[in-house]
């Protein structure tokens, strides 16, 4: 198979109830995958063992590298696991206080990941800054203002400057849109599509909102009490769901 | 040799007659509604058929008879209960759409099958125009190019141009119906499959689809529709196919 990242039984289970079990699951370049349930679904578990901020308790974890090698990520030392966070992969969280530095610069922050590769070059580094703030639609001419002075919709784009500006070949994203104004959501939502459709990324979302599922994900993953209970292409779950659950879930999205 | 035979054997099985674009064979679809005792609902019973290259096929039949059903079960959007639904791709050669993967069906309806359904998903920001584009833009075909494309199908389908910038959300149901009309034609795809293409367009605007669609069958694309008006059935069908109730 061409998936870029695999997971085969990941199992991980907290006071023997919530988490998540027996999970399979396969990313492939280029497309948009998106997980749906209610909280404690085990959406964000099965999140955080796919993105190594967990281990699992049983499953694993295989990784196609560039040159088309397979690896292990269970196997894989704490050096390459943490390699691959900071080049390859990107995490965009639900908060953006959790996923920028609050007291750098927005220009320090979308170049981070750069230096921390080893880039060095001052001038380089601003004008990558600049083009990613103008990617992600945000005035280049803040380069220097910190977090907390942009708006949550701001800050949310310019968390997604910061992950994107390495080049990932994967991206995970935790409730992207959840707290933003509806007008903002939208703003966010057309950059998230435009990114996706131009970079060819396999990009994970955790989502409770149906609307940027459909917007989105190529495919979709229905979570409840920890499995995966119904998988398929995004608009056929949405419209032809098959269980009880999904159904329910389908039949509770307010129309517009 | 065993292996040889094997494969030469299982493709002949699987390949389609050559100008046949969608073969549906034994096609059944029931929804079991859960929230109702699991109440089952039987849409479509046995259906076969061919569509070939040029036709231009008029589902006909009451309201309720399976005609959206069979239209979204090709499409992959519906889930087949049984039988198959095989596909000529130009690429991929065969490919059967029941039981396969959605990056599949994501890749057929990018390069073979367009879909006009009877309502239009507008994109928030996303302007009329390049709504219509995207299709073309997904393909590969420079912006600049599509665009122009999209601007000649806007035209003739009479949008004003002061809309084209706007997104379709706000238009009237006939504006709307007459973008997602465009965006189902833009690509110039194989197969189309119309969905009451021209439910609520007047006399005018039912006849420029029509033409489109004349135009279409002439040069050879396999169409598949459910057109109420009859006028408009009578112009573009080169033959009807009748369902019943199942």
């Amino acid at each position: 198979m061409t998936a870029l990242l695999s997971g085969r039984g990941l199992t991980r289970m907290f006071d023997g109830k919530n988490g998540c079990a027996q999970i399979d699951i396969d990313l492939h370049p280029g497309e948009v995958t998106c997980i749906v349930g209610e909280s404690g679904s085990g959406k964000t578990t099965l999140l955080n063992l796919l993105s190594l901020q967990l281990r699992p308790d049983a499953g694993s974890l295989y990784y196609r590298t560039d040159d088309g090698a397979r690896i292990d990520l269970g196997l894989a030392s704490e050096i390459d696991r943490r390699r691959l966070m900071r080049t390859e992969w990107g995490f965009v969280r639900q908060n953006p206080r959790d996923g920028l530095l609050r007291d750098v610069s927005a220009g320090a922050n979308i170049s981070e990941r750069l230096m921390a590769n080893g880039a060095r070059h001052y001038g380089a580094l601003r004008d990558t800054a600049i083009d990613w703030m103008r990617k992600v639609e945000l005035d280049h001419g803040r380069v220097d203002d910190l977090p907390r002075d942009f708006s949550g919709g701001m800050q949310q784009r310019l968390q997604i400057a910061r992950n994107l500006v390495t080049g990932p070949r994967l991206l995970f994203m935790d409730e992207p849109t959840a707290g933003l104004d509806v007008s903002v959501q939208a703003r966010l939502l057309d950059l998230l599509r435009t990114l996706t459709s131009q970079l060819g990324i396999a990009i994970l979302i955790v989502t409770h909102d149906i609307g940027v599922a459909r917007l989105l994900a190529h495919r979709l993953l229905v979570m409840r009490r920890g499995r995966i209970i119904e998988t398929g292409l995004t608009d056929q779950v949405l419209d032809d769901p098959q269980q009880p659950y999904t159904q329910m879930l389908v039949s509770s999205v307010l129309p517009v | 040799m065993l292996t040889m035979q094997f494969d030469v054997a299982e493709t002949a099985g699987n390949r389609l007659a050559p100008d046949v674009m969608i073969d549906v064979s034994g096609l059944s679809k029931s929804f079991t509604i859960h929230a109702q005792s699991a109440t089952r609902i039987t849409a479509l019973r046995a259906v076969s058929f061919q569509l070939r290259a040029g036709e231009c096929v008029a589902l006909t039949g009451p309201s309720g008879a399976g005609k959206s059903t069979l239209l979204r079960c090709i499409y992959g959007n519906y889930l087949a209960t049984c039988g198959t639904v095989s596909i000529r791709d130009q690429k991929r050669g065969t490919v059967t759409v029941t039981g396969a993967d959605p990056r599949e069906i994501i890749a057929l309806r990018k390069d073979t099958i367009g879909y006009v359904s009877q309502f239009l998903r507008a994109i928030p920001r996303v302007g009329a125009q390049a709504l219509v584009a995207s299709p073309l833009v997904e393909l590969g075909v420079k912006e600049a190019v599509a665009l122009r494309r999209a601007a000649e199908l806007l035209e003739r389908l009479a949008i004003p141009q002061k809309l084209w910038a706007l997104p379709p959300a706000t238009f009237s149901g006939g504006e709307q119906q007459r973008i997602n009309i465009a965006r189902g034609l833009i690509a110039d795809h194989p197969i189309l499959l119309l969905d009451e293409p021209t439910a609520s367009l007047d006399a005018a605007n039912s006849a420029i689809v029509s033409e489109l669609i004349l135009e279409r069958r002439n040069k050879g694309t396999a169409i598949m529709g459910i057109f109420h008006d009859e006028e408009t059935r009578d112009r573009v069908a080169t033959r009807l196919f009748p369902l019943q109730a199942a």
